[in-house]
């Protein structure tokens, strides 16, 4: 039933799976969604969670900040649905709301001085988890990744796991393209360094 | 490590929780979409059940001496509960001023409504009697007048938050990096109190004749300090998780809140009433006069606002409010007649009334404190609400 709310058989995603919608499909969803289908709703959200809540969390480094993050992103995103162009891509504008606030969580935390990463994000291994080769392999990069200031882990996130082009990048975050490239260019660097030094 | 490897990773890493926050989440997201007024809920069938209203209500009043009675009704059904929220912040219910921290800085609202930013600030504390602010910002605290004048500003070695001015008006304590400092209310005798604490706010006794400080040392335990002569009063024993908050009452009592309990302890330490939340702990506030307790707490995706009266008969509860969605802070007015809820998830302030219940909502309050700004901004917090000038 729902995923014909959203246009057929092809619209329909997992829980856990999402699969990617034709932009057709996007707007049908969001149409009704905003005619009050809560199936519709139900269908947005779970395709755009778990990537929203990934990017949170790679950023914030803290389980319980990345979904209150994504969290609000959603009812931010929920609180203007009335008003959204349908012809715009739904994700890219939740996942501004997402990064931004990331950065803001961030921020004001390391001004709070707490500081630290969660143990089960910088070591799965020490917080008893089973790993295996491949997954030490990126321990390492997240735990590089934690190294790096909030500003320069959201650009390589939007880059590497939302995939927007560096253009893109700069509109979300209201930056420069020059300032956006020279981030991602020193963010990688040092995530070189960090990886690859120590794997040696 | 190419670009592939790099995506790969990221898409990789474990996220803890990640389906048991995603169920999370959605139980959220769909009690918000429970509670959207209708008007933005099916935009297209309520058009035109305000158009058939409207005809309904021209009708109702040229046939009728009873027009106003449908027209009462016309708005009922369209309009029910917190949709009836205002638009925009035009007064406060009672005298006083509110204290309020957005990401644009924190802002003093006067009672007619009136915004004024004090500052790019981010965290604020009003002076005792409202005749000045206290704000934090990266490494500097300052004094302010409510109109933004510069009174005085100091510089620490670590990142200030968090400061908090005595009762009774001659010291201000703040929190830099992990340690918390004391300075007096003219910036001079600016001291360290404590090389390390947990990061809790900290929070003055209500005596004004001497200051005391109460804080959470890195062991967990709540340490009272006569700010004066640095000697330690009482500390407190371990409580079974990491405190959120530590409000005192003006009759000299402490709460402390955890996120799943609450202990109270007297002026000597000693707990003297304890017990589960059942839920988590959004926001908690004495009444002026310390004789109730506004509690916020979430259970699922639902918060409630309880009062807790508390007094030698023991405790009794009211339940005032409960919609879905988060409340995140609580403050009194200064004459204790309303509370201020701020409901983050809905974007609005409630202003009730515990006398007789009467809800005054107030909606869009993200955008009214970003002005200007293309997007609204986070929610804002209240930092206090302060006697009239």
């Amino acid at each position: 039933m729902a995923a014909a709310v959203c246009g057929g058989e092809d619209a329909r995603i997992t829980a856990h799976v999402p699969r990617e919608p034709s932009p057709r499909q996007e707007r049908a969803c969001i149409r009704a969604a905003q005619a009050g289908s809560e199936e519709a709703l139900e269908q947005l959200f779970r395709r755009h969670w778990n990537r929203a809540h990934r990017a949170a969390y790679l950023v914030v480094h803290d389980a319980a900040a990345a979904e209150d993050i994504a969290q609000e992103a959603f009812l931010a995103a929920l609180r203007s649905l009335h008003r959204f162009d349908r012809r715009r891509p739904f994700a890219p504008w939740l996942h501004r709301i997402v990064v931004n606030r990331a950065i803001d969580w961030s921020r004001s935390r390391s001004l709070r001085g707490e500081v630290g990463v969660e143990p089960e994000l910088v070591s799965a291994a020490a917080a008893g988890y089973e790993v295996e080769a491949p997954h030490r392999y990126s321990d390492e990069v997240v735990e590089a990744l934690a190294s790096l200031s909030p500003e320069h882990r959201a650009v390589v996130v939007l880059r590497y796991l939302l995939e927007y082009t560096p253009g893109e990048i700069a509109g979300m975050l209201e930056l420069p393209r020059g300032t956006v490239n020279s981030r991602l260019r020193r963010a990688l660097d040092r995530l070189r360094i960090l990886v690859e030094g120590e794997a040696r | 490590m190419n670009d592939d490897r790099m995506r790969k990773v990221l898409r990789d890493v474990p996220v803890p929780q990640e389906r048991e926050a995603e169920e999370r989440g959605w139980r959220v997201v769909r009690a918000a979409f429970d509670a959207l007024p209708a008007t933005q809920r099916q935009p297209g069938r309520i058009r035109w059940l305000v158009a058939l209203a409207a005809g309904l209500l021209i009708l109702a009043i040229g046939l009728s001496p009873a027009g106003a009675k449908v027209a009462d009704l016309v708005g009922e059904v369209i309009h029910p509960g917190e949709e009836k929220a205002r638009p925009k912040l035009t007064s406060l219910p009672t005298a006083g001023r509110l204290l309020v921290t957005s990401p644009q800085g924190a802002w003093v609202v006067a009672e007619d409504g009136a915004k004024r930013l004090l500052g790019g600030y981010e965290d604020a504390t009003w002076s005792p009697r409202g005749m000045f602010v206290a704000v934090a910002k990266g490494h500097e605290l300052t004094a302010v007048e409510p109109d933004g004048t510069v009174r005085w500003s100091l510089t620490a070695n670590r990142p200030v938050s968090d400061p908090v001015w005595a009762p009774s008006g001659i010291r201000i304590a703040y929190r830099a990096g992990k340690s918390v400092r004391v300075v007096a209310g003219n910036a001079t005798d600016d001291h360290l109190l404590a090389r390390r604490a947990a990061p809790t706010p900290p929070a003055w006794a209500p005596d004004t004749d001497r200051n005391v400080l109460a804080f959470v040392d890195p062991n967990g335990r709540v340490r009272a300090v006569d700010v004066e002569s640095g000697q330690t009063l009482w500390r407190s024993a371990r409580f079974g998780g990491p405190v959120q908050s530590l409000q005192w009452s003006s009759t000299g009592r402490l709460l402390v809140m955890a996120r799943s309990f609450f202990v109270t302890l007297d002026a000597r330490g000693e707990a003297i009433a304890k017990g589960p939340i059942g839920g988590s702990v959004e926001a908690a506030a004495f009444s002026p006069d310390a004789n109730l307790l506004a509690l916020a707490r979430r259970t699922g995706a639902r918060s409630e606002l309880e009062l807790v009266r508390t007094g030698s008969a023991g405790s009794s509860q009211r339940r005032l409010i409960a919609r879905p969605g988060r409340f995140t802070d609580i403050a009194w007015s200064p004459d204790g007649t309303w509370i201020l809820i701020a409901w983050r998830d809905a974007d609005q302030w409630l202003f009730i009334r515990p006398d007789d219940g009467k809800i005054i909502a107030v909606s869009d309050i993200s955008r009214q404190f970003a002005p200007g700004g293309a997007r609204a901004g986070r929610f804002p917090r209240v930092a206090g609400w302060c006697c009239a000038p």
